[in-house]
């Protein structure tokens, strides 16, 4: 608190003494107005009749006249009005940023009533009127940044402020057309979304959005659609069938294009077969002819 | 009863007479090679054929007759007809047996003459066994030439084989498939 505010402050409160001991004397107490200083501006409390004593300590008046304290209060004065000093601690509303509670909304503080915001409400459509805008530098200066000494709190990790992930939400709700369409008739099913839009994003532009769901095939299902592993069926009573994911080690083989949208991987089986083996077997023997005399071995070569 | 090849005494020499002759007293005569390698085909198959189908007689004399040769072991039969070939001058003679044909080396022969050796060898087999065996060249193998054994019309084939440049073993393998 500066000492203007401080000097003014004491001086509404010289006036209050004042007047209660305008009060006091109307009440039958003899009242001899005390004449102001000089260069006090102020009034200050007269000498009564009442025996009044007034003790003032905190700020004694800085005039340029010599009486001092005994001219400002008579001592001939009858009537003493006992003017105590006190220290009275203002309780100063200053808007300071206060942290906000987990969760909690920045709410504007309404500042008139709801019959004048209603007309203000219905006042409002006139600004837009190109006529009625303000210039253009006047909005730009509208929109600048706050102050360089102000400083700016980071949100709370838990606020509800807008984020940058409930984007995708609401492009699903505009590209998911079976979210805006009427109820079905009874006895129809309306059909999942074939393709998550945010999937077929991310199929796109796979390093512009990470966070598209994994291109392997676990959470798809065969009536279409992508869902999050754990959540309950989007359409009641369809049959949820889920595609086993692609075994480890061999290569993954390539999803067959469906016309439908669904994606079917076929089951390899491959065999196991030993790199080598011994194939052929020699039965038998080429006959070799033993002549055990010259005679057979002649009757072999003449026979040639 | 199995006679070994005994060499001693089988030429005699009577210097007294000026007689050469076999153990079993047949004359012969000594003659130069280079004469011999002089003669026409026709001689010098002629003179080879004697000097085989004499080697042969002696190999049945001692064998047991030609029943004797053809029922005595080969390793016997083939000793006996080395011993007789080598002391006549011939050369060296041992005998191999690709498949069922019977096939005689002949090295170091004093006569390099395809008709005088084909006919020394089927002479001398053709006396000890009693059987008709004829001798055609499968060409030279280094020092050493290689004769088919065998009946006339096989020789024949193996020398319009031979002519045609195929090597031994491919006739010998010819002669194997067209009889199995």
């Amino acid at each position: 608190m500066s000492a203007k505010e401080q000097i003014g402050r004491l001086q509404g409160l010289l006036e209050r003494v004042q007047t209660r001991a305008q009060e006091a004397r109307a009440n039958g107490a003899a009242f001899a107005p005390v004449e102001p200083a000089q260069a006090f501006a102020t009034p200050t409390p007269e000498p009564v009749s009442a025996n009044v004593e007034v003790e003032h300590h905190s700020f004694p008046p800085d005039t340029a006249h010599g009486g001092g304290r005994d001219s400002y209060l008579s001592s001939d004065d009858d009537a003493y009005v006992e003017v105590s000093s006190e220290t009275v601690e203002v309780d100063i509303d200053i808007d300071e940023p206060m942290p906000m509670e987990s969760g909690a909304q920045p709410v504007a503080q309404q500042t008139m009533p709801p019959e004048d915001l209603e007309e203000e409400v219905n006042e409002r459509p006139l600004e837009t009127d190109p006529s009625m805008r303000p210039p253009m530098h006047e909005q730009v200066a509208q929109a600048a940044p706050p102050p360089a000494n102000e400083i700016e709190e980071p949100a709370p990790s838990s606020s509800r402020r807008p984020i940058a992930g409930e984007e995708p939400a609401e492009t699903f709700g505009e590209e998911s057309a079976p979210r805006h369409t009427p109820p079905p008739e009874s006895g129809k099913q309306v059909a999942a979304p074939s393709v998550h839009p945010v999937a077929a994003r991310a199929a796109a532009e796979p390093a512009i959005n990470p966070s598209a769901p994994p291109p392997s095939l676990e959470g798809h299902t065969l009536i279409g659609g992508w869902r999050e592993p754990g959540l309950g069926p989007v359409v009641p009573g369809a049959t949820v069938v889920r595609v086993p994911a692609a075994a480890s080690g061999a290569p993954p083989a390539a999803a067959a294009p469906q016309a439908s949208g669904t994606r079917l991987t076929a089951d390899v089986t491959r065999p196991d077969l030993a790199a080598s083996a011994n194939v052929a077997r020699i039965e038998g023997a080429a006959p070799v002819a033993t002549p055990t005399t010259l005679g057979e071995l002649l009757d072999l070569t003449l026979a040639l | 009863m199995a006679t070994p090849f005994d060499p001693n005494g089988a030429v005699r020499f009577d210097l007294r007479t000026g007689a050469a002759s076999d153990a079993r007293g047949a004359r012969l005569v000594l003659v130069p090679s280079a004469a011999l390698a002089s003669l026409g085909p026709d001689a010098i198959t002629a003179i080879g054929l004697a000097i085989g189908r004499a080697a042969g007689e002696r190999i049945a004399a001692r064998l047991g007759g030609e029943s004797g040769v053809r029922s005595a072991a080969p390793k016997l039969a083939i000793t006996h007809l080395a011993g007789e070939l080598a002391i006549a001058g011939i050369g060296a003679v041992h005998i191999e047996r690709w498949g069922r044909a019977m096939v005689a080396i002949i090295t170091n022969a004093s006569i390099d003459d395809d008709m005088f050796l084909g006919a020394v060898l089927g002479g001398a087999l053709s006396a000890a066994s009693g059987r008709d065996v004829a001798a055609a060249s499968l060409g030279p193998d280094g020092t050493a030439t290689r004769y088919f054994l065998g009946s006339p019309a096989t020789a024949n084939h193996v020398r319009v084989l031979v002519g045609k440049g195929l090597g031994y073993a491919e006739v010998l393998a010819t002669l194997q498939e067209g009889t199995s």
